[in-house]
C-alpha cells in the first residue's frame, strides 16, 4: 500500500537518521528501565513475603 | 478453475529464482575474503564451492529462461516462497562442506534457520568452527532479515511487476513509491545502524574485555543477529558468553531497534516522531511487553528462581525481551526453562514469542498490527451489540495514517493469527508423537521456530529425529513468509496438475 503523503527525499540531511536512531534508543531505555522496576518489585515483593 | 501455467509462467518463475540464486552467491563470495585472510583455506574452499554452484545455477537459470514476461502477483508470490527454499537449499552448501554438521538436513536446517532469523541451531562445537565460517553464519541472518529478495531488489535494477515480490516477503508498506528505491531505503537503514551499532558494540566488548579485531569480529556476528533479531550468536553460550552488562545492554537496544518495523524507522527519520505515539502496533507492545514482564518476573521471584533484581533483571527480563522480540539471544541455558524456571515466566515466554515484534520488521510471530487490530475488532463488536441498531459503529486506528477498520482488513488479521495458532499447535503435536517430550516443552520448540524466535529447551540438536527436523524447517519457512506466499505455491502446484489448460 504506498502511503501518499510520504514522498521520496524527505529524508536528506544526516541530522534524521541521528534524531531517529536517539529516538530508538530513548525506546529502548525506556522499556529496559520498566524491566529493570518490575524486577526490583518482584523482589521487593518476594523479600517482603519471606520477611 | 484455475489456469494451468504454461512454459512462459515457469520461464519467468525460474528467471528470477535464478537472480535470487546470483544473489546467494555474493552472501557466500564475502567472507571468502576473511577466510583468505585469516589462511583459514578449508572455509575459503567451501564457501566459494558453495557460491560457485549458486552462480553457476543462477546464470545457467538466467540464460536458459531469459524472459521478458511481466511478473504477475501469482508469478511473484511463487517465487519468493521457492526463494526461500532454493537460496537456504543453496547456503546450506558451505555449511555442509564445513566439517560440522552431520548431514546435509542439518546444514539445510542451519540455513533456512539462519535466513529466516529463526536461530535454532544444530552445529556441532560452534566455537570451533572458522572464523570465517562463524561470519558467514551470522551474514545469513543480516541478509535473511533484510529480506532475500529485498535484498536482491537493492542489489540489481528492479524489473516491471517486481512489486509483486516485494509485497510477497511480507512487507506491505512502500516507504516511497517505487519498490527499488525503497529496498535501497530499507538496506540504507540497516547499513547506518551497521556503523553504529557494531561501534557501540566494540566498545562495550572492549570494556568486557575483548578487543583487538576479535572484538570488531564478535561485534560484527551480534549485531546482524541481533538488529535482525536472528539470535545466532559467534559462541556457544549465546549472550552468556560475554558475562558482561554493557555488552547485553547494546544488544537490547538492537533487539528493540530490529523489532520496530521499517516503516516506523523511516516515520523517525522523516520528522514524523509521534508515529512512536499514536501507532496502534507501538501501543500493543507496550501493553504486551508490560503484562507479559510483570508475569514472568512475579513467576521467577515467586519460586525463588531469582531473588534479588540482577538476577530477575538480567535473566529473566533479557530473555523476555529476547523472546518478545523474536531474537533469540539467551543469557542461560534453555534447559532451565522447564527445569528451573516454574510455570509462569515459561508460559509469559511462549506467549511473547507466538506475538512477536510489529509487522514490517525482522521479527516472526502474530505481529503487534494483528493482535492490535483483532483486538479492535472484538471492541467494536461489543460496541455493536451495547449501542442503539441504528447507531452507525466506526472503529480508526493509527498506523502510519489513520485507517478505518474494514471487514475485509479484520478478516484477513484473524485468519493469519488463526494459521499462526494452527502451526505453533502442528508442530508440537509432531514433537509429542515421539513421546519423550512434554506438552509445554513441545510448545516452546515449535512456537520458537514458527515464530522465527531461536530460543529452545533442547528438542533441536543435532540428532533430533529427521521428521522433526523437517517440520520446524517448513515451519521457520512458512512463519517467515506469513504463510500467504506458501498457500499461493501450493495453489500454483494444484493448477499445474489440475488446472484448466
Amino acid at each position: 500500500m504506498v502511503d501518499e503523503r510520504v514522498r521520496p527525499g524527505v529524508v536528506s540531511t544526516w541530522r534524521s537518521p541521528l534524531v531517529g536512531i536517539a529516538l530508538v534508543v530513548v525506546v529502548a531505555a525506556g522499556v529496559v528501565a520498566v524491566g529493570l522496576l518490575l524486577a526490583a518489585g518482584a523482589a521487593l515483593f518476594v523479600s517482603g513475603l519471606g520477611s | 478453475m484455475q489456469f494451468r501455467p504454461d512454459a512462459d509462467d515457469l520461464g519467468v518463475i525460474g528467471f528470477y529464482l535464478g537472480k535470487i540464486a546470483t544473489g546467494v552467491a555474493l552472501m557466500m563470495a564475502l567472507p571468502v575474503g576473511l577466510a583468505a585472510a585469516l589462511g583459514e583455506w578449508d572455509s575459503a574452499t567451501a564457501l566459494a564451492a558453495g557460491a560457485g554452484v549458486a552462480v553457476a545455477f543462477g546464470q545457467l537459470t538466467e540464460w536458459r529462461l531469459q524472459s521478458r514476461t511481466e511478473l504477475t502477483w501469482a508469478h511473484g508470490t511463487v517465487v519468493v516462497a521457492l526463494a526461500w527454499l532454493l537460496g537456504s537449499f543453496l547456503a546450506a552448501v558451505p555449511f555442509f562442506l564445513s566439517g560440522h554438521m552431520a548431514s546435509f538436513l542439518d546444514a539445510w536446517f542451519e540455513a533456512m534457520s539462519g535466513l529466516t532469523t529463526s536461530g535454532l541451531s544444530v552445529i556441532e562445537d560452534l566455537d570451533h568452527l572458522s572464523y570465517s565460517m562463524r561470519f558467514y553464519r551470522q551474514l545469513t541472518q543480516f541478509v535473511g532479515g533484510q529480506g532475500v529478495v529485498i535484498v536482491m531488489l537493492a542489489l540489481f535494477a528492479a524489473g516491471r511487476g517486481t512489486g509483486t515480490l516485494y509485497v510477497a516477503e511480507g512487507r506491505e508498506e512502500r516507504l516511497v513509491p517505487n519498490v527499488a528505491r525503497t529496498a535501497r531505503f530499507i538496506f540504507r537503514i540497516a547499513l547506518v545502524y551497521l556503523v553504529v551499532g557494531t561501534a557501540a558494540l566494540t566498545m562495550a566488548l572492549w570494556v568486557a574485555g575483548i578487543g583487538g579485531w576479535r572484538g570488531l569480529w564478535h561485534a560484527l556476528g551480534l549485531f546482524f543477529a541481533g538488529f535482525d533479531t536472528g539470535g545466532f550468536a559467534p559462541m556457544s553460550q549465546s549472550i552468556g558468553y560475554y558475562h558482561s552488562m554493557s555488552v547485553e545492554a547494546v544488544v537490547s537496544v538492537l533487539m528493540v531497534a530490529g523489532s520496530l518495523s521499517f516503516a516506523l524507522h523511516y516515520f523517525l527519520w522523516s520528522g514524523r516522531h509521534k508515529e512512536l505515539f499514536r501507532n496502534l502496533e507501538m501501543r500493543t507492545l507496550a501493553v504486551t511487553m508490560l503484562g507479559a514482564t510483570a508475569l514472568a518476573m512475579y513467576g521467577l521471584a515467586s519460586i525463588g528462581a531469582y531473588t534479588d533484581t540482577a538476577g530477575l533483571f538480567r535473566k529473566g527480563f533479557f530473555t523476555l525481551l529476547s523472546a518478545h522480540s523474536g531474537t533469540g539471544y539467551g543469557v542461560s541455558s534453555g534447559t532451565l526453562f522447564v527445569t528451573d524456571w516454574g510455570a509462569l515466566a515459561p508460559a509469559a515466554i511462549v506467549v511473547v514469542m507466538a506475538f512477536g515484534g510489529m509487522a514490517g520488521s525482522t521479527t516472526g510471530g502474530i505481529k503487534a498490527i494483528r493482535l492490535g487490530v483483532t483486538f479492535k475488532g472484538i471492541v467494536e463488536d461489543i460496541r455493536r451489540i451495547l449501542l442503539p441498531e441504528s447507531a452507525l459503529v466506526v472503529t480508526r486506528y493509527h498506523s502510519g495514517r489513520t485507517h478505518i477498520l474494514r471487514t475485509p482488513e479484520l478478516g484477513a488479521a484473524t485468519t493469519i493469527v488463526l494459521v499462526y495458532f494452527l502451526t505453533y499447535l502442528a508442530g508440537a503435536a509432531v514433537a509429542l508423537a515421539y513421546g519423550e517430550w512434554e506438552i509445554t516443552e513441545a510448545l516452546f520448540e515449535s512456537v520458537s521456530a514458527a515464530a522465527n524466535v531461536g530460543l529452545s529447551v533442547g528438542l533441536v540438536s543435532p540428532d533430533m529425529p529427521a521428521l522433526l527436523e523437517l517440520t520446524y524447517i517448513v515451519q521457520m519457512w512458512a512463519g517467515r513468509l506469513e504463510f500467504i506466499a506458501v498457500f499461493a505455491l501450493v495453489g500454483y502446484a494444484i493448477a499445474l496438475v489440475r488446472g484448466r489448460a
